[in-house]
């Protein structure tokens, strides 16, 4: 799951099970996996697992997650974050390198902290530049009548 | 200077045989002492002022868990350090604490290798294994920061600081409790294969209350009721420990 440090029995510090609901600040210094619901700030410095029946409505950071259930907030992961194909994501992400399987769904922006710069657009000397337009609102395609 | 604390069932005929080998083998030792007995007449509290009174600086408790807990509730604020030797049931302590068996636990006496255990003080009493909470709606606010709530009435709960969790063992040194939270079995589970779900918290200090007030169990013996405040004192309890110990 996570290349360096995989979550194991013994690194688990704390475990939130489905029917346990945790509200305020929950701040920790190891591994964090969490079946059942968390509404306030969840923060550890190390690896964060979400279960596919989690609900989180909280803000993340954490150093490496996988999140399979329902995230509201935002989430900050310091080196990896995946989301597998049940992920719901309602919120801006930021990390390092993120994995998202077909399937997963996130409703924010995301930001990457890598140190990659955008190469720089070579002048056309033949095209003026192109203004990037926002996607049309989907319109219905009419249907043809039958004669 | 070495005091014995004997508990009061050891008067019984079926502990004579191995009380007299252990006394013989301190007295080889060298680590005798003035040994007291609780009875009904007296209790820990008044032979506690006596010895302090002599220069107590190590408590030998001669019995089994409940004696240890008993004792350390109102010896943990001594300045004294202490050691087990194990004399009848229930032995869970000795396990942990790498006590085999009373003739060895003399020997690691003797051998003087101490460790500094954390103990739990739930509002003016002091604990040493677990509290065990009913499986009823409970509100645990914890270190002050969050709030546990559970959401089922089917759970177990259990805050543990030298205690076995699920076939493990919680860190008696690390300065925190393990509050653990499980679903009951029910009847069909012994037909599935299904792990029970379990919930595991690390904490120092808890909050605990009830929307009606609810009965504690501590360290298998004691209860009080809701609301109570539960927190560590990290390291407290100097203890003589076996190599075996299980921390």
């Amino acid at each position: 799951m996570f290349s360096n440090e995989p979550i194991t029995k013994d690194s688990i510090v704390t475990l939130i099970g489905p029917s346990v609901r945790v509200e305020g600040d929950l701040i920790t210094e190891g591994d964090v996996v969490v079946e059942g619901s968390v509404i306030g700030n969840l923060r550890t410095e190390k690896n964060l697992k979400v279960g596919e029946k989690a609900k989180i409505f909280a803000n993340i950071q954490a150093t490496n997650a996988i999140i399979s259930g329902e995230v509201q907030g935002n989430i900050k992961i310091k080196e990896k974050l995946e989301l597998t194909a049940s992920a719901k994501i309602f919120g801006d992400i930021r990390t390092k390198i993120i994995s998202m399987a077909a399937g997963a769904s996130l409703n924010g922006k995301c930001l990457m902290d890598d140190k990659r710069t955008k190469s720089d657009r070579p002048e056309s000397i033949r095209q003026e530049k192109i203004e990037l337009e926002d996607l049309p609102a989907e319109t219905p395609t009419p249907t043809k009548s039958k004669k | 200077m070495y005091s014995y604390l004997y508990d009061s069932c050891l008067s019984e005929n079926k502990y004579a045989t191995n009380l007299a080998r252990v006394e013989a083998r301190l007295t080889q030792l060298g680590i005798n002492g003035k040994i007291n007995r609780l009875s009904f007449l007296k209790n820990i509290r008044s032979i506690l002022t006596d010895e302090l009174k002599r220069g107590l600086k190590n408590l030998i408790i001669v019995g089994n868990d409940q004696t240890v807990n008993q004792v350390l509730n109102l010896a943990a604020d001594l300045d004294v350090t202490f050691g087990f030797i194990p004399l009848g049931q229930p032995q869970t302590l000795a396990k942990i604490l790498g006590l085999p068996d009373p003739l060895a636990a003399c020997d690691i006496l003797a051998g003087r290798k101490i460790e500094k255990i954390d103990v739990g003080l739930v509002n003016d009493y002091y604990f040493l294994t677990s509290i065990i909470l009913p499986g009823e709606p409970l509100i645990l606010e914890c270190d002050q920061s969050y709030f546990l709530t559970l959401t089922s009435n089917k759970t177990e709960v259990k805050i543990c600081n030298l205690d076995f969790i699920n076939g493990e063992f919680a860190k008696p040194q690390d300065g925190f409790f393990e509050i653990v939270i499980k679903e009951k079995p029910s009847s069909l589970s012994f037909f599935r294969t299904k792990q029970i779900p379990l919930s595991k918290f690390l904490v120092r200090k808890i909050n605990l209350s009830a929307k009606k007030s609810t009965v504690i169990r501590i360290d298998q013996q004691k209860t009080l009721k809701t609301p109570v405040t539960i927190k560590i004192e990290k390291q407290k309890i100097p203890f003589i420990v076996g190599k075996d110990r299980l921390f």
